[in-house]
């Protein structure tokens, strides 16, 4: 009897001590969605990233799952205002000041104090608007996307082209000759109808590139004579039929990479998904700066924030800085071929291995103008949405270049009063 | 005398049974689950985006600030970027009833002709209904191509046809584009929907009209028609009522463009909401939406009781 009472005393001691020790030991789960994680590459890094992170801090685990970009606002949108935040959140320059606007997001200053994310160490972006607002930062910068031509260099000189155009009239002229359609198109852009964000983004390029801005300093300027020769330019060659019509980007770039398309205005990444799909076309393929005076690059910044309903802020904090460390971000570019916002982050012999590489980086450190509308960021997508229906407009009714570009601008003014 | 008291005595009343009893509430419970969930997923947030639509409320769920107005519905109703989505609407509902039902109503008549292989037409008929509605704007985005597709292939063999039509591009044909798969998607149904309405007309009849010597128009318009207005009435509202909130097509294929060409009112109300994130406007313009698909409904209803009726 007394045998089975120490028994079950022992039973009941290892029962308490087994509940309880698992409880204090419980690591607290952080939740990052992102479309990463199913992108190749981009996947592979993080979660290598994600396992030296959670081998580090035993107490943290991060869950991270894959929501498709042309889905994540919606989604993130709804699990926000639901009260189901997630506690990292993964942002454009394009729609964080949509965020920022309905107050949504955690201020990450007291964060990044005594941090080395820093004028000296950080890519300019990094203390402009949107990223920072009113002396406070609301994000960390990931990745750059900056856009210049990637090229196909054997149809190129086919067409008896050894270098890459260096003139917007030069290049006009060469994809014009590039192009045999169907069979093959000199140059391809988002022209396929309502894809607004996909239709800004190609557009400002050309913008950009021409020493052009749909705003500055808060002020609308889409109608200035920089941007209607921008735009013009582009119409011309849209009527001219270098570029292939309705097809969507991920089409187009399957194109480029089989050898149909001459030349893409594309972001690093794109020579890992050309590696992916067709390995034999990468030594065919090159870059090169944009072929304006003075080769502006329009970028894109990809984003970390943290909500403000976040239930580990701490935690989704430790982990955004640890995916700026100098070693994941030299990670970050021998794995995905992605512009760091870091400067300084080449691997080791990165650009001798990848010489294609040199004119991302060289355009990122010299030439990177914000894709955004400067001081405009707070209406994030209604004005990308104005200024892509008005170059819609432009494209498929033939309406002139300037009277549109008027109306839009009449628009994003109207849209500022409010 | 007892027994005249037996065979005139009325029939002792029966008690209530349980089969009564249970006659009357089983309905109610079997009931239950359904009306629960049509309470808790569809009456609730109705009334949440009805109260919404009243507010300042940027995001859905979120803390308003100025109370409750109609200032939406003010703002909403003197926009003209909404009577031009309200008439996009409209002409896609116009377009697609119109389109279904004329070929529904031609593919039912032959479909009830007695001729080789029709059950075999007849399943097959059905095929566009059963493909998902994504499958459907891919494949019909493909074929819709101007460089590739195999429509601009097949027209190009015409001697009159100059240059290849844009068909999703060309502000002038995008709707009608689109227009065109709603009508190949929903026609199967409405063809099924008058076959069944066209087996109910007796043989009789066309006998008879036969005899008085009236032609094939004649004994259309004069037997089939007549025949088939209740089973018509029901196709084109639930066709109307269906395409007024249709997204899909319209999303998948061109995202309300070019140029604001196919911007019916439930794509303005997705980018309101979540793109915007301008949740209180785009509930107003859901209720404008509510509203009209309510009055339809009650027709359909009104419609329906009617042929019970007759």
């Amino acid at each position: 009897m007394g045998i089975s009472r120490r028994l079950i005393f022992s039973f009941a001691a290892a029962a308490v001590l087994a509940t309880a020790a698992p409880a204090a030991a419980e690591p607290v789960t952080i939740r990052v969605p992102s479309w990463w994680f199913g992108e190749p590459s981009n996947k592979d890094w993080l979660a290598e990233a994600i396992k030296a992170f959670e081998a580090e801090n035993p107490d943290i685990k991060v869950e991270g799952y894959n929501v498709p970009y042309a889905d994540y606002a919606d989604q993130i949108l709804v699990q926000m205002s639901s009260g189901n935040a997630p506690d990292v959140v993964h942002l454009l320059n394009m729609n964080i000041g949509d965020f920022l606007r309905v107050d949504m997001l955690r201020p990450l200053d007291d964060y990044m104090a005594g941090g080395d994310i820093t004028p000296d160490t950080y890519t300019p972006a990094q203390f402009q608007s949107p990223v920072m607002v009113d002396g406070k930062t609301y994000g960390v910068i990931q990745m750059i996307a900056n856009y210049i031509p990637f090229y196909n260099a054997e149809l190129l000189a086919a067409a008896g082209y050894d270098s890459f155009p260096e003139t917007p009239d030069a290049f006009a002229a060469m994809v014009e000759k590039l192009t045999n359609a169907p069979q093959q198109f000199g140059y391809a852009a988002m022209v396929k109808p309502g894809s607004y964000v996909q239709t800004y983004m190609d557009v400002a390029q050309w913008v950009i590139a021409n020493g052009g801005a749909f705003a500055a300093d808060g002020k609308p300027t889409i109608d200035t004579p920089k941007n209607v020769e921008a735009i013009g330019l582009f119409k011309k060659l849209f009527d001219a039929g270098v570029m292939p019509r309705d097809v969507d980007k991920p089409t187009y770039r399957s194109m480029w990479w089989n050898g149909k398309i001459a030349v893409l205005f594309d972001g690093s990444w794109m020579m890992g998904f050309a590696r992916a799909n067709n390995p034999a076309i990468e030594a065919d393929l090159r870059t090169a700066l944009m072929p304006w005076p003075g080769h502006r690059t329009a970028s894109a910044f990809q984003i970390w924030a943290i909500p403000k309903e976040a239930k580990h802020p701490d935690e989704a904090f430790k982990f955004i800085a640890f995916l700026q460390s100098r070693e994941w971000q030299r990670r970050m570019v021998a794995m995905t071929n992605a512009v760091t916002p870091r400067k300084n982050s080449l691997p080791d012999g990165y650009l001798e291995k990848n010489p294609w590489f040199a004119p991302f980086q060289e355009a990122a450190d010299k030439y990177s103008v914000s894709i955004m509308p400067a001081g405009l960021e707070m209406y994030g997508n209604e004005v990308l949405k104005i200024i892509a229906d008005h170059v819609e407009t432009i494209l498929y009714r033939d309406a002139p270049v300037a009277e549109e570009l008027a109306a839009a601008q009449a628009e994003v003014e109207a849209l500022v009063a409010q | 005398m007892a027994v005249a008291a037996m065979t005139t005595a009325a029939p002792a009343r029966r008690g209530r049974t349980y089969a009564d009893d249970q006659d009357r509430w089983l309905p109610h419970v079997l009931i239950l689950p359904v009306a629960l969930a049509v309470i808790a997923f569809i009456l609730v947030p109705l009334g949440w985006g009805l109260r919404l639509s009243l507010t300042d409320t940027k995001l859905i769920g979120m803390e308003f600030t100025d109370g409750f107005s109609l200032r939406n519905y003010a703002a909403v109703l003197a926009s003209p970027a909404f009577w031009q989505a309200f008439w996009v609407t409209l002409l896609y509902s116009a377009g697609t009833v119109a389109g279904g039902v004329a070929l529904g109503l031609a593919t039912a008549l032959v479909l009830n002709l007695d001729f080789w292989g029709r059950g075999v037409v007849r399943t097959l008929i059905i095929l566009p209904w059963a493909i998902p509605h994504v499958v459907a704007a891919l494949i019909w985005q493909w074929m819709y191509n101007p460089d590739y597709g195999v429509i601009n292939y097949a027209i190009g063999w015409l001697p009159f046809i100059d240059a290849a039509p844009n068909w999703l591009s060309d502000p002038d044909l995008a709707l009608v584009s689109v227009i065109l798969v709603n009508v190949w998607k929903t026609f199967p149904f409405a063809a099924l929907i008058i076959l069944a309405g066209l087996q109910t007309i007796s043989d009789d009849m066309y006998e008879a009209a036969d005899m008085d010597g009236a032609g094939p128009f004649r004994r259309f318009t004069d037997i089939t028609l007549p025949g088939l207005r209740h089973v018509l009435a029901i196709v084109i509202l639930l066709l109307t009522i269906w395409s007024f909130g249709n997204f899909v097509f319209i999303f998948l294929m061109t995202q309300g463009g070019p140029a604001g060409a196919t911007n019916a009112l439930v794509v303005k109300i997705y980018f309101e909401a979540f793109k915007f994130f301008r949740a209180g406007p785009a509930f107003a313009m859901g209720a404008v939406l509510l509203a009209v698909s309510t009055v339809l409904a009650v027709a359909y209803l009104a419609v329906v009781r009617r042929g019970r009726h007759d």
